[in-house]
């Protein structure tokens, strides 16, 4: 990897211009492959590239925007002759005169969680193309609309060569890309990377950038450079709108913003080149030296540390016997849950911690963290003392996370720090060390100051650092919480970092933790605390949060402060008894949750309560009756899914009134959308109501391979396997299921479900039991326990 | 390029797609869809692209050397000396919504999938009715829409109908290895375009894909009819 920068400080760097349009005037037929012309018409593409290097242009972009094994898929070119070829014609072009730039553009598929190309199989196909242009000067990354892709290209492009490394998105007119990223968190995940610069391109004419440019220069400190189109194009005729003279009168703006290079992207031609170069070329660029606010982001949301911000601790199975079994057994719908239980509750960073015995570290948190990010766009804080766990999980993260977390021991910080910075994330510094956690204040502070000065050392910023100095229980040290705070009060004043520290562990062991928790917060706010690890299900300590955000003087805190207590008055000691005598089976009919839950925490005060009674006398004849109106068509889906989410808030009550004996749960059920195909909505839905019946039911998901739905119904001795498909072209992947189960496991049971499926076909393809709808599904499965 | 007016989800046409047809959903359902329906207006960030080729018979596009296969696109086109290509997407932030509430409420998901699906069907009308517009000033008409995956007229064309209209880069909108548009709330068509009024053939069952294992066509209905989950 390499940082040099390519860009002269001292006078703009020109870009070329357009090529697709260019190519269709040199006969390009719509909608062909534009490679062609690198193998069969090189010269034809060699006198596009010479005018624009005669025009002025100091770097050339290859033929290459498509260039990869899926988008050349049948067209009778190699990825390896199409770059090399790339690059030749380029060079041929340039003849010393200018940089020639490996260009690389989207794969044309979009990446998990929107589509079925895994994070992986983006990086190999992305590396595929960066191993055949190590001939070029540098790497360029263009027209990106989604982060997870930019972030494959650019580690593959670090990786894989030694060239430097340009990054540039697409965005709309708000400064959204397609895929919803903000122009912030591209500057903040990929400006995190080790590369060379940053830039904005395509989509929009030069006016329509320019605010998003001036973004753009305000949240990196990274050299920045804009090739925007010739304006906006004509559905019909496909030609672009603005002059050469038109657009270079639009790009004034970038002359005094601090961009350092300038050239044109769709409808921009050797003539447009030719007058910026004329216009920019000799002139300086403007010095830019932006004041970085902290910042982390996922995948569409930016979190800025300029005041503090919740960090929703509940993805950890320390203490939770439910997620723990989960985790143990691979089925990661819990951790999505959590995720957005918290994020509604007022989440601005996710905790994700999946460490626990039997538990393959390294293989899981990769997935938990794809899972979070399958159903929120928050910032991750990714949680684990394994650091081979963490890399695997930096790796597939999408945003600019936190790593939580190093300590001042000398092993960790080898470990972690080069990690923090090879993959662009803050990272949080507890301060203890091989011996134990300081008694005093002042010892914590010492090991802070040497964790920030290795990090420092190790070329993190210092607005990426966050110190923990560690909460201990006052109920087991009466001092404890006071010096924590003092430690905490110095770290801030003195080291000047972020800090961070976990809430809940001040009240260990005392009654009434949560009155303990908001007081201890409220007392480390005032201390300087700028990450709060909190419950956030907890509303009335986010209620202090908030309420220390507006006494605090922050931005915007008034009016959230307003929004979230207006109009309410001090939060009732109890909740109001609205439910009055609805019996639970009646609550369930009507698909009433919280009233459902409520009725099962009434019958359950009763000392002669028998919870199993309970779901056999209530929840499932309730669900029976909801059932049969639903074969009668009286009652539809929606009915029979809110009657199913009834269900599971009483069973969770019951569950919970258990203690440690549990439920009896039936067998396992192992469901997943087959190998190609995203739609899981039908098969989420036959899930809720197997477990509404009492099934361990463990859920792969959606695109799931052959093999690993055999491997989890083998490994979790599955009696039923429920697959799904929706499309005609996913259909081979479900049959190619259901034979290698056969084969493995020929005992289990399978049923299918989906639109595209009738009775005979699916016994066609080997299943046992075709499912018209979920009902069905829960149906058959009871069947076979009978 | 974007929409000029945001359009409401047609809350009577998401009802039929949910199976209500002469029974009322009841006041739960009626509210929570109302909701699903605001959150889906509210997320969606709808886009669409057009562009017109010359057509030949038997179907093809010489620009673009591109054969439209099939006997039901051959008949839905007859008479028609250019076709429209057409694409429109509500974009990609709604997918994580469902997503979302899939992990905690699959009865809201449910609401908000058929809500969305509703949704880019009228936003799909909204753009042939500017176009019907725009080509009406110029004298000519147009057919109805025609989608890949009807009739005989195969989803493997999806890949090439994105290339002609450059959709990823003018719309964001991507074709799966699979055959599955992403974002999935969004439609492809081809629309005829004749110097007379063309009435088009929308496709039946008879040439369907999926004539033989269709558990709607057994039934007698047709799955135009409702959505599938």
């Amino acid at each position: 990897m390499a940082t040099t920068s390519i860009f002269n400080p001292d006078r703009f760097t020109i870009l070329d211009g357009g090529m697709g349009t260019m190519l269709q005037a040199a006969g390009l037929a719509p909608g062909a492959c534009p490679e062609q012309f690198n193998l069969h018409a090189p010269d034809k593409l060699c006198d596009i590239q010479r005018a624009y290097v005669e025009a002025g242009a100091d770097i050339l972009l290859t033929n290459t925007f498509g260039t990869n094994a899926r988008k050349l898929q049948g067209t009778g070119i190699s990825v390896a002759q199409a770059v090399s070829a790339g690059i030749a014609c380029a060079r041929r072009a340039a003849d010393g005169r200018a940089l020639v730039a490996l260009d690389i553009g989207p794969l044309g598929e979009l990446l998990e969680p929107n589509g079925t190309l895994t994070f992986e199989q983006a990086y190999d196909l992305f590396a595929e193309v960066v191993r055949a242009g190590r001939g070029a000067d540098l790497v360029l990354i263009e027209t990106m609309a989604d982060l997870y892709e930019v972030k494959a290209a650019v580690l593959a492009a670090l990786e894989c060569c030694d060239l430097p490394v340009l990054a540039s998105m697409t965005f709309e007119r708000q400064g959204r890309s397609f895929a919803g990223v903000p122009v912030e968190g591209f500057a903040t995940a990929i400006g995190a990377l080790p590369v060379a610069g940053l830039g904005i391109n395509c989509s929009l004419g030069p006016a329509e950038v320019m605010p998003l440019l001036q973004r753009l220069c305000a949240a990196t400190e990274l050299p920045v450079f804009a090739m925007p189109n010739a304006g906006l194009p004509n559905p019909v005729t496909g030609a672009h709108d603005l002059s050469p003279e038109a657009f270079c009168a639009a790009m004034a703006p970038c002359l005094d913003m601090g961009v350092a290079a300038v050239g044109g992207c769709c409808g921009t031609t050797p003539a447009t080149i030719a007058l910026l170069s004329k216009q920019f070329k000799d002139k300086k660029p403007a010095p830019r030296r932006p004041a970085l606010p902290a910042r982390v982001c996922g995948s569409t949301h930016v979190a800025e540390v300029s005041r503090p911000l919740a960090v929703g601790e509940r993805i950890n199975p320390t203490g939770k016997k439910r997620l723990r079994e989960a985790l143990q057994v691979g089925d990661l719908s819990p951790v999505q849950t959590l995720a957005v239980e918290q994020q509604q509750a007022g989440a601005e960073i996710l905790d994700v911690n999946v460490g626990t015995p039997g538990v393959d570290e390294v293989r899981l948190l990769p997935r938990a963290v794809k899972a979070v990010q399958a159903v929120s766009g928050l910032p991750l804080q990714i949680d684990s003392s394994d650091p081979a766990a963490l890399e695997a999980a930096l790796r597939v993260c999408c945003g600019k996370p936190i790593v939580n977390s190093t300590s001042a021991e000398e092993g960790r910080l080898q470990a972690i720090l080069p990690l923090c910075r090879r993959y662009g994330a803050a990272v949080v510094g507890l301060t203890l060390d091989e011996a134990s956690v300081p008694e005093r204040a002042e010892a914590r502070v010492a090991l802070a100051q040497k964790i920030v000065d290795r990090a420092l050392a190790a070329g993190l910023p210092k607005r990426d650092l966050y110190i923990d100095c560690l909460t201990l229980s006052v109920g087991a040290q009466p001092e404890a919480a006071a010096e924590t705070l003092r430690a905490l009060r110095t770290v801030k004043q003195q080291l000047g970092v972020g800090t961070v520290l976990g809430v809940s562990n001040v009240s260990f062991g005392l009654p009434d933790r949560p009155l303990l928790n908001r007081t201890f917060l409220a007392m480390a706010l005032e201390a300087g605390l700028d990450l709060a690890i909190v419950n956030p299900s907890d509303e009335e300590l986010m209620d202090t949060l908030s309420a220390h955000r507006l006494l605090a003087g922050h931005e915007g805190a008034a009016d959230a402060y307003v929004a979230r207590r207006g109009g309410q008055a001090a939060r009732p000691q109890a909740p109001a008894d609205k439910t009055q005598g609805l019996p639970l089976d009646l609550a369930i009919e009507r698909g009433l949750r919280a009233e459902a839950a409520e009725a099962a925490r009434a019958l359950l005060q009763d000392p002669g309560a028998d919870p199993l009674a309970l779901v056999n006398d209530y929840l499932i004849p309730a669900l029976d009756r909801v059932g049969e109106g639903f074969e009668q068509k009286t009652v539809f889906l929606p009915q029979l899914l809110m009657a199913a989410g009834a269900a599971q808030a009483a069973f969770e009550v019951i569950r919970a009134g258990m203690g440690a004996a549990g439920l009896p749960t039936g067998p396992t059920v192992v469901v997943a959308t087959v190998q190609g195909d995203i739609h899981d909505i039908g098969k989420n839905i036959a899930k809720a109501l197997l477990e509404n019946y009492g099934f361990a039911v463990i859920d792969l998901g959606r695109d799931v391979p052959p093999e690993a739905v055999v491997e989890a119904a083998e490994q979790n001795g599955a009696a039923l396997v429920g697959l799904s498909a929706l499309m005609t072209t996913t259909l081979p992947a479900m049959e190619r299921t259901i034979a290698l189960l056969r084969r493995r496991l020929p005992d289990c049971r399978i049923l299918v479900g989906g639109a595209v499926l009738n009775e005979a076909y699916a016994r066609q393809i080997g299943a046992d039991f075709f499912a018209r709808d979920a009902k069905a599904s829960a149906d058959y499965a009871r069947s076979l326990t009978k | 390029m974007r929409f000029d007016r945001a359009l409401r989800v047609d809350i009577p046409q998401a009802l039929r797609a949910l199976g209500y047809g002469g029974t009322g959903p009841g006041a739960q359902v009626g509210a929570q869809l109302a909701q699903a329906a605001l959150q889906i207006e509210r997320q969606a960030d709808a886009h669409w692209t057009f562009r017109p080729f010359v057509l030949e018979a038997p179907p093809r596009l010489p620009e673009a050397q591109l054969s439209l296969p099939g006997r039901d696109i051959a008949l839905h086109l007859a008479g028609c000396g250019a076709c429209l290509l057409l694409a429109v997407t509500l974009g990609g932030g709604i997918e994580r919504h469902i997503r979302a509430a899939e992990a905690c409420d699959m009865a809201a998901a449910l609401l908000l999938d058929v809500a969305a699906s509703t949704l880019v069907e009228q936003y799909a009308d909204e753009a042939e009715r500017l176009l019907r517009l725009q080509y009406r000033g110029q004298g000519a008409h147009l057919t109805g829409r025609f989608s890949p995956g009807y009739g005989d007229l195969p989803l493997a064309l999806q890949g090439d109908l994105l290339r002609l209209l450059n959709a990823q880069r003018q719309i964001g909108l991507t074709v799966s290895a699979g055959g599955i548009l992403l974002p999935r709330k969004s439609i492809t068509a081809l629309l005829g375009v004749a110097d007379r009024p063309v009435s088009g053939r929308p496709a039946g069952c008879e040439t369907c894909a999926l004539r033989a294992r269709c558990a709607d066509r057994k039934e007698g209905r047709h799955c135009g009819d409702n959505i599938h989950l």
